[in-house]
C-alpha cells in the first residue's frame, strides 16, 4: 500500500513549519515519526495534500531540566526519552513506559508529540502525562498557548489542537509525588493502563486510566477519597475505583468486552495506587 | 516545497544519489529502485519486523518510513552485511545455531540484532528477548534465534 501523493515540505525552522501550517491548514499534516501517520495514510484513513517534515528540526527534540519542570521537545522519540539520563533520573516511570512502547523500531521513530496528537485510544503516554499534570505547548503564527495534558485529548483521534498549531513541547511539573504506571497488554496493545501520582503535601492526588475509554480519564471519587484520607482502607478504595470506572463510557471491542475491560481497569488502578503507597512507606 | 525529491545517502557503504516521488516508501525504494530484495514486506504495519533496515544504526520499519527520511543518512540492508571474506558475525551465529528455516524473517532479525548490539554490546537474556519481541518468525519457535544472539554476547 502506498500513501496517496502529497507535496513534501522540509522547513528549516519551527517558525517556517508553523507558517506552512497556517498556509495549508487542514490540507497539511506535520510529519513527525510517521509511525501512525504513514499507517493511516497507507490504509486510506487519512489523506493530505502537504506533509511538513519536522524530523530535521533538532530544537524540537530537546530534553531539559528546567528546575520546576522537565521540558521534553515534542519530536523526542520514545527511544530518546527512554534512554535520556535526565528523564531516567527525574521521572523513571516515563522513561520506563517509553522504553516499552510497541517495539524497538516504533520507539526509534515514533515521537511523544505524535503519540499525543494522534490520540490513539490505546496509547499509554497520554494518560501518564495527564496524571503528571503535564502542560502541552502549542505554537502557531499568533504565538504560543499552554493546554493541560488533562484536557488535550477529547475523544478517539480527537484533540483540541487546531490545524494551524504545532505541538512543540511538553512541560512536566516536577514534584515529590510517587508515580506508578501499571498496564495490561494483549499482544502489542494496551487493554487497560492506569497512573497514580500520590503523596506530595499540598498537591492533589491523581489517578487516571488510559487505554480504557476513547480518551484518558481521571477517577474523581478515588482522587477525592485519597485527598481526604491518604490512608483510606483497601475496601473503600476498591469501591471508589469501581464506581469511577462504572461511570466511564466503555465499549465492547475485538479485544475485550466492556465488563472485562472495566475489571482490568480497576485492577491496574488499584495496582498503581498500591505501588505508590509501598514507595511512600519506604 | 517539492513534487520530487533528490536524495543523497550512503547505502551499504556506497555513496548514492536518487530522485524519488515524496510518497515513496523506503521499502519500495530499496526493493524496486535499488533492486535489493533481501528486505521483505509482510505485515506492512510495523509489527512483524521483516522489513527492518538500519538508518544511521537505528532499526526502522522500511514499510512505514519515507524514502525522504534517508536523505543524508547511512542505510544498511541485509545485502550490506558480510562479503567475500565471510559472513557477518551475526549471520554466522544464525547459521551455526540453525536459527532459520524458511529464511523470510531472517534479514529483519539479523538487522534487529545488529541494532541491539550497536546500542548495547552486552544485553542481558531478558533484554535480548524483549528487543526481539518486535520480530516475528513462524518457523523456529525463537529459541534458536535467541541462542544465536546469546552466543555472540556470552560465547
Amino acid at each position: 500500500m502506498y500513501p496517496s501523493p502529497f507535496t513534501y515540505h522540509r522547513p528549516a525552522s519551527v517558525e517556517a513549519a508553523v507558517a506552512l501550517l497556517a498556509e495549508f491548514g487542514d490540507d497539511a499534516a506535520p510529519y513527525a515519526g510517521g509511525t501512525e501517520l504513514l499507517l493511516a495514510m497507507k490504509m486510506g484513513f487519512a489523506q493530505y495534500d502537504h506533509l511538513i517534515d519536522l524530523k530535521r528540526l533538532p530544537t524540537l527534540r530537546t530534553i531539559a531540566n528546567e528546575g520546576e519542570f522537565l521540558s521534553i521537545g515534542a519530536l523526542a522519540t520514545h527511544a530518546e526519552i527512554a534512554a535520556d539520563p535526565t528523564v531516567r533520573d527525574l521521572l523513571p516511570p516515563l522513561a520506563a513506559l517509553c522504553g516499552e512502547v510497541a517495539n524497538p523500531r516504533v520507539r526509534s521513530s515514533g515521537t511523544i508529540g505524535g503519540n499525543l496528537c494522534f490520540a490513539e485510544p490505546r496509547a499509554d503516554p497520554p494518560a501518564l502525562l495527564a496524571g503528571l499534570d503535564a502542560t502541552l505547548i502549542l505554537r502557531s503564527t499568533s504565538g504560543e498557548r499552554a493546554v493541560p495534558a488533562a484536557s488535550f485529548i477529547t475523544g478517539a483521534l480527537e484533540t483540541v489542537r487546531a490545524a494551524d498549531e504545532l505541538l512543540v513541547r511538553i512541560d512536566i511539573l516536577l514534584s515529590e509525588r510517587r508515580v506508578r504506571y501499571e498496564r495490561i497488554v494483549f499482544g502489542h496493545r494496551t487493554v487497560a493502563g492506569a497512573v497514580a501520582a500520590l503523596g506530595a503535601p499540598g498537591q492533589p492526588e491523581r489517578i487516571w486510566v488510559g487505554g480504557v475509554a476513547t480518551c484518558p480519564a481521571p477517577l474523581p471519587l478515588t482522587q477525592s477519597l485519597l485527598d481526604a484520607e491518604p490512608g483510606a482502607a483497601d475496601a473503600r478504595l476498591h469501591d471508589a475505583v469501581t464506581q469511577d470506572i462504572a461511570a466511564l463510557d466503555i465499549a465492547d471491542d475485538e479485544e475485550a468486552s466492556a465488563d472485562y475491560r472495566r475489571h482490568l481497569a480497576a485492577t491496574v488502578a488499584l495496582r498503581a495506587i498500591a505501588g505508590c503507597r509501598e514507595e511512600l512507606q519506604r | 516545497m517539492t513534487a520530487s525529491l533528490d536524495l543523497t545517502f550512503t547505502l551499504n557503504g556506497d555513496a548514492k544519489t536518487a530522485r524519488v516521488a515524496p510518497n515513496t516508501l523506503l521499502i519500495d525504494f530499496l526493493r524496486e529502485a535499488c533492486q535489493l530484495r533481501g528486505t521483505k514486506r509482510s505485515c506492512d504495519m510495523q509489527i512483524c519486523g521483516a522489513c527492518t533496515v538500519l538508518v544511521d544504526d537505528r532499526p526502522v520499519s522500511s514499510c512505514t518510513t519515507l524514502a525522504a527520511d534517508i536523505d543524508g543518512a547511512v542505510v544498511t540492508t541485509i545485502e550490506g552485511l558480510g562479503g567475500p571474506d565471510g559472513l557477518d558475525p551475526v549471520q554466522q551465529a544464525f547459521l551455526d545455531h540453525n536459527a532459520l528455516q524458511c529464511g523470510f524473517c531472517t534479514p529483519g532479525f539479523i538487522l534487529s540484532v545488529k541494532a541491539l548490539l550497536h546500542a548495547n554490546p552486552a544485553p542481558s537474556h531478558e533484554e535480548i528477548v524483549e528487543h526481539l519481541n518486535g520480530n516475528l518468525c513462524r518457523c523456529t519457535g525463537y529459541h534458536k534465534i535467541i541462542d544465536a544472539v546469546e552466543s555472540l554476547v556470552r560465547p
